[in-house]
């Protein structure tokens, strides 16, 4: 396997990112699981079966404490390999 | 057929795990492998997110009625497919565009995927601890 000659000098640009950018990205990524695929889940579960208790109190709460759980990992992951980068 | 679907059945089920430690950990580091760009951390994070998918895909549709999950679970990793081969082998394809002398767009696709691998790493790790 060869290596390919490297790009052009002034094609190159660093990667840019900020703190604020993962953040946003993070809360993207949980926020979309907790306002559309968890509703979804919800209302699915709700259509076919009968059983709507995933918009019981116990359910939202669970889910709103697991995915900031999962934002902040998220967010810690991302900020790890990026910090590689620079 | 049906005697050949269920002889890769019976053997993808005997040798499942060692099928899949050989193919994402012991072929990687072949003497000869190029490099691992990112340390073997990333590695395998990136190699058992693809793993996993293949490997849903294909006990999806070689396995019988014990796979009925397997397969809905392998329908929800072809959007990840798609985007990985999208990224790697159609529009995105790095080395095409280097030869093609497009310096912009080679480097833009090198941003992309980087974004894909960065953003999608947290949701493999977390899915396919959650999956196994």
């Amino acid at each position: 396997m060869t290596n390919l000659p490297l790009p052009d000098e002034k094609t190159v640009r660093p990667f840019a990112y900020s703190d604020a950018q993962v953040s946003r990205i993070a809360a993207g990524l949980s926020g979309y699981v907790l306002f559309i695929l968890y509703p979804a889940y919800g209302l699915l579960r709700g259509w076919w079966l009968g059983d709507f208790s995933s918009f019981s109190v116990e359910g939202p709460v669970v889910a709103v404490a697991i995915l900031c759980a999962f934002g902040f990992f998220a967010r810690w992951t991302i900020l790890k390999y990026l910090w590689i980068d620079s | 057929m049906d005697r050949l679907l269920s002889a890769t059945n019976d053997f993808l089920s005997d040798h499942y795990v060692i099928l899949k430690f050989v193919h994402m950990v012991l072929l990687p580091y072949r003497p000869g492998a190029p490099p691992l760009p990112m340390g073997p951390i990333w590695f395998l994070c990136s190699a058992i997110g693809k793993g996993c998918r293949m490997t849903l895909n294909a006990f999806g549709y070689v396995t019988g009625p014990w796979n009925a999950s397997m397969r809905r679970k392998a329908r929800a990793y072809r959007f990840p497919h798609i985007a990985d081969f999208h990224l790697a082998h159609f529009g995105g394809n790095k080395e095409r565009l280097h030869h093609s002398s497009n310096g912009e767009a080679y480097e833009n696709a090198i941003h992309t995927h980087w974004w894909f691998l960065i953003i999608t790493t947290p949701i493999i790790i977390v899915s396919i601890t959650f999956t196994f």
